[in-house]
């Protein structure tokens, strides 16, 4: 080994004594340097923005209300504290149902408000319901309080006093800090998803662009007369008469050449952690998982370089086919690219039911469609054409095994759910004939069926139920239905806007409870009771006996940090309750006390959580796309079992028996019994023409060419430690699930048969 | 260890190089080459450009294969690790990476021979004072003249105390005292019972320290012996008969009988040299008996042999032909 040694370590002297090596150096030095001020700090979340505002017409609709009011309370107290201007615009906009104020103008008066506080009413505020942040601050002396925190009193008295109005935002928010500067703006979000943020985002995207693409090319540049220069015959021939092997003196070097990378990335990743721990406070070791991964990424192009290098012995041509593969490895990977963003993640089912032996799918494209037990394909049953951003809510299987679904245009501008929604209704007696269903509420975020038939909607603000022999409509009475009520009054316009059309819909939440983000109503299976989430308080909702509605049985607010994303699932026994980050709760179904609690990876977190129609089974689908079990019966127990796909898995539904359905690998499906784990049933449509291409030619093409542009997603997930990148759009958040092992493999496999090339070459060759 | 073994055994060696797409264009580099080096020998190759000398040297170290016949270094097959372990090796216009010093680069080809630690660094440092380059073995070796690279090169090569030296051109670019040094190194390692193989156009050196000499021309083996066996198997022996002026025409009448006497009018002295070939004693003796006769006075005889120079030219010239 010795010899072999000797050429490394001459390696490093070499780059050691290259002056590219230290001008690059001293340039990573100036990064390092320019990224060092960079600090952020954390302070009380007290200012309002637009996107805080829920809803505008809530908010108005609360104002209005209030200022009407005779009765004294602590919105009136709020509302008339606002600017006499912004005050007659909600009255107008109240009265209208038009140019409500933007969540902006509410944003600006309120923060006004914020920083005097004399339109509280101690009394007033008494009679609203004050959360565990609110209690404590209210209970501390002023005099003793620094301002911001007196102002973040301020704030949340003013979103107790108008419930529903205003999103849930974390306690602290940060300042981004650059030496003695910083940001004129809170930015409002949790500490934990600025550092998610940063591992996921911006720490990859550095390292990606100075090494996936910098030290790349630049360590190219200086390496690629490494091998033509040990050609030189005063020099070869003096290498090739020592006793060593030919194919390990080529490897040596080509290991040795790689060292140029390891010191630029060594001291940038190393300076990078220093920052972060200093700086940030995020001492992420993972940072130097990296330093192997570039290295590599280097190595795949120079095993190019240097097979070129012995064959041609020019730098220059070396280069030159580098630069060629290199684009060579781009057009692979952005035809993969487009494939993937055109065709497979289009394709993939994001929500899907089945009912009487027949799959109703909804994809990410907004396609919906459904497969029966003999159809080799699917049929479909709303198309989404390319550029609309159609999203389907649902679809969900009714007590009466008919289907409801809805089709809305998703805009992430926009995230208060659907508008002009329409319910559409497949019915099994008319052969899953489309029926035109009843208007969706403005605002609708979920559809669930009820437990004595009907359907509940979910909206941004609260729950209302249709029942089952009103959800169909015809078009005469549709026609009818959209012409203008104009029943005049300081509502009416309000009222329009927020309940046209809907007439059909029946709210059934208590007066108290109102829906926030992020909320997920779920029904509690065995029995005919309701769950809520919403912002971080649990409810357990009993069926009313006389009266379509349900009232509050039980009710927890939970500790620690409400804007978390959330999954709940129940049943008659328990409640599951998944928060990302935090560990699977279990409460009971009476008081809604804990009684378990099961650990989850921080890095795999439960996206949904989904029980079974009887109630004996939770399904955790995780963010890795796997899934777990649970016992309905609250016992803190997680298990994983043998379905297939698992890894793969896109969604999950449970049929009418209680077996549960996978779609997995896009769109093929797999029906299996819960408790075996055996597989029951498998569909697998057929593809449509560019699926094939992307099956059998862009798919092929991408395992034999390195894929290079993944090995990004490889540096992201060894960064954040996990399997998946969490990209939120409006309220929702998207999971890509991170390619790790193409990359990898690709480029292991490619760089392997090129050295090997390049050692039976030195191996064969007479010089 | 006593070697007695030849150092180097060729039997036949034949090279072709092949080039173009299909390998059809052939150039035969090596056509039968057989010869031997022994123990404690300082061999020269010889052999104008293109004439195989460096092919030679090249299977004897496997940088190339050889096409057919035999080559064994050391007793083991030719270009074996075991046999590179033992060889010492000064390539013509040796590169050593610029960013090393004459120590530094040391220590490298040591490593390279498996030697490391204090041996060494020991071995280093003799071969540093041998070779003259004391004083500057840190300096950069970017800074050496093509003289210091080359000690430097004989310092390397000298590195594992091989029992076959293969230099070529060791003394180029050398001083006079350099290449003066390098002679008596190269007989002190012959001696010492090492073998050295050496490759050089500086037909003088090899004449003055080798003890046997290959001339090759062509890929092939055109004339092998010591210095002496080369020069007394030439057919050329010139005896030079110096007369006076007065009588120089006179002994060349008498001359003409045995042979194509030349007169060396270039001298314009009292005494001139008349050139004659001769091919043994007894035609010499007639010569000197004939002008002895003719009552001619031969005021100086020698008889001139041929340096291995001509033996070279010669030779070349015969294979041209």
């Amino acid at each position: 080994m010795l010899p072999y040694l000797a050429i490394l370590t001459d390696s490093f002297r070499a780059a050691f004594a290259s002056r590219v090596l230290w001008i690059v150096l001293a340039s990573l030095v100036v990064v390092l340097l320019a990224l060092a001020p960079i600090g952020y700090r954390e302070v009380y979340t007290v200012d309002f923005n637009g996107g805080d505002v829920n809803s505008a017409e809530r908010l108005t609709d609360l104002l209005a209300r209030s200022l009407s009011s005779t009765k004294a309370s602590a919105a009136q107290n709020v509302a008339k504290a606002l600017p006499d201007e912004l005050r007659e615009q909600v009255i107008k906009g109240a009265e209208s149902g038009e140019q409500l104020p933007r969540r902006g103008e509410y944003a600006d008066a309120l923060n006004n408000l914020i920083k005097d506080d004399s339109w509280y009413d101690a009394d007033l505020w008494k009679q609203v319901a004050r959360f565990g942040e609110l209690k404590e601050l209210d209970a501390q002396d002023a005099s003793t309080m620094e301002t911001r925190l007196v102002q973040r009193r301020s704030r949340l008295r003013i979103e107790a006093a108008l419930p529903g109005a205003f999103r849930p935002r974390p306690e602290r928010s940060l300042k981004i800090t650059y030496a003695v500067f910083e940001t004129p703006f809170d930015l409002p979000i949790r500490r934990q998803r600025f550092v998610e943020l940063l591992n996921q985002t911006i720490f990859p995207l550095i390292l990606n662009n100075l090494f996936g693409i910098g030290a790349v090319f630049v360590g190219i540049l200086v390496t690629s007369p490494i091998i033509p220069e040990m050609f030189q015959p005063g020099s070869l021939h003096l290498l090739l008469s020592k006793p060593i092997s030919r194919p390990a003196l080529y490897l040596s070097k080509f290991v040795g050449g790689c060292a140029f990378v390891l010191l630029c990335e060594t001291l940038l990743i190393f300076g990078l952690w220093l920052i972060a721990g200093f700086r940030l406070d995020i001492w992420n070791h993972r940072l130097f998982y990296c330093i192997p991964v570039f290295v590599f990424l280097f190595a795949v192009y120079y095993s190019v370089s240097a097979l070129a290098a012995l064959q041609w012995r020019s730098p220059i041509v070396s280069i030159a086919i580098t630069v060629l593969f290199w684009f060579g490895c781009f057009l692979v990977g952005i035809a993969g690219g487009v494939a993937e963003g055109f065709v497979t993640e289009p394709a993939k089912i994001r929500s899907m039911v089945a009912s009487k032996g027949t799959v109703f799918t909804a994809t990410n494209s907004g396609n919906f469609q459904e497969i029966g037990e003999s159809d080799r394909a699917y049929l479909p049953l709303i198309t989404a054409t390319f550029g609309t951003n159609i999203r389907i809510l649902g679809p969900v299987r009714m007590l009466d095994d008919r289907i409801v679904a809805a089709k809305t245009e998703f805009n992430p501008f926009n995230p208060l759910g659907a508008d002009n929604a329409a319910l559409l209704i497949y019915d099994p007696q008319q052969s899953w004939k489309e029926l035109p269903g009843l208007k969706l509420p403005r605002g609708t975020t979920q559809l669930l069926p009820a437990p004595d038939g009907g359907i509940l909607v979910a909206t941004n603000s609260g729950l209302l139920f249709a029942p089952a022999d009103k959800l169909l409509v015809d078009a005469t009475a549709e026609e009818a239905a959209d012409k203008p009520a104009d029943s005049g009054g300081l509502f009416s316009g309000l009222q329009k806007l927020l309940t046209k059309n809907t007439e059909e819909f029946t709210a059934v939440l208590p007066a108290t409870i109102t829906l926030s983000s992020p909320s997920e109503v779920v029904l509690a299976n065995g029995s005919k009771d309701l769950v809520v989430y919403s912002a971080g308080t649990l409810y357990w909702l009993s069926k009313d006996v006389d009266g379509p509605g349900w009232s509050e049985h039980a009710q927890l607010t939970s500790e620690g940090d409400n804007t978390l994303e959330t999954s709940i699932a129940a049943t008659k026994d328990a409640v599951f309750l998944a928060r990302k980050g935090e560990p699977l709760r279990i409460y009971n179904s009476a008081e809604l006390k804990m009684i378990g609690e099961i650990p989850t990876e921080e890095t795999n977190s439960i996206a949904r959580l989904v029980s079974s129609p009887n109630g004996q089974h939770v399904v955790a689908q995780f963010a890795d796309h796997s899934l777990a079990l649970i016992p309905g019966d609250g016992t803190a127990s997680m298990e994983t079992p043998s379905f297939p796909r698992q890894g793969n898995i896109e969604s999950i539904c449970f049929d009418e028996a209680g077996n549960l359905w996978l779609a997995h690998d896009i769109d093929r499906l797999t029906l299996v019994d819960v408790s075996t784990a055996a597989t029951l049933q498998q569909r697998k449509p057929a593809r449509d023409l560019w699926r094939n291409v992307d099956a059998w030619i862009i798919a092929p093409i991408r395992y034999i060419v390195p894929q290079t542009g993944e090995v990004s997603e490889v540096v992201i997930s060894l960064i954040s430690g996990s399997k998946n990148l969490e990209i939120n759009i409006g309220d929702q958040t998207q999971r890509v699930q991170l390619n790790v092992v193409r990359p990898v493999a690709t480029c292991l496999g490619f760089t392997v048969v090129m050295l090997l090339l390049g050692c039976f070459y030195v191996h064969r060759q007479d010089f | 260890m006593v070697i007695t073994e030849p150092l180097v055994r060729v039997e036949d060696l034949r090279k072709t190089y092949r080039s173009g797409l299909t390998g059809a264009k052939r150039i035969e580099a090596l056509r039968g080459v057989s010869l031997e080096v022994r123990p404690g020998e300082v061999f020269g190759l010889l052999g104008p450009n293109g004439a195989g000398k460096t092919t030679l040297i090249k299977v004897l170290l496997g940088i190339i294969r050889a096409s057919g016949g035999k080559a064994s270094v050391l007793s083991e097959p030719a270009g074996s690790s075991a046999s590179r372990r033992r060889i010492g090796y000064l390539p013509e216009n040796l590169r050593v990476e610029r960013h090393h010093t004459a120590r530094t680069a040391l220590r490298f080809y040591g490593r390279l021979n498996s030697l490391s630690g204090a041996a060494l660094d020991k071995k280093a440092d003799e071969l540093i004072e041998l070779v003259g380059l004391r004083g500057r073995d840190k300096e950069p070796i970017k800074r050496f003249s093509k003289g210091m690279n080359q000690r430097l090169g004989l310092a390397q090569a000298l590195l594992n105390d091989p029992d076959l030296l293969i230099l070529d051109e060791p003394t180029d670019g050398l001083d006079p005292v350099g290449r003066s040094d390098v002679r008596q190194l190269l007989r002190r390692l012959g001696d010492e019972g090492k073998g050295v193989l050496m490759n050089s156009h500086i037909l003088q050196e090899v004449e003055l320290v080798c003890d046997r000499v290959a001339i090759m021309t062509h890929g092939q083996l055109r004339s092998l012996g010591s210095i002496d066996e080369l020069t007394e198997v030439s057919k050329f022996g010139t005896l030079l008969i110096h007369v006076a002026n007065a009588q120089a025409t006179a002994a060349i009448t008498c001359l003409a009988d045995l042979g194509t006497p030349v007169l060396d009018s270039s001298v314009a002295r009292d005494q001139v040299p008349i050139s004659i070939e001769v091919h043994d004693q007894q035609l010499t003796d007639r010569c000197v008996d004939t002008l002895r006769a003719a009552g001619i006075s031969i005021s100086r005889l020698e008889i001139k042999r041929p340096s291995l120079e001509d033996i070279f030219l010669s030779t070349v010239k015969d294979s041209v032909a």
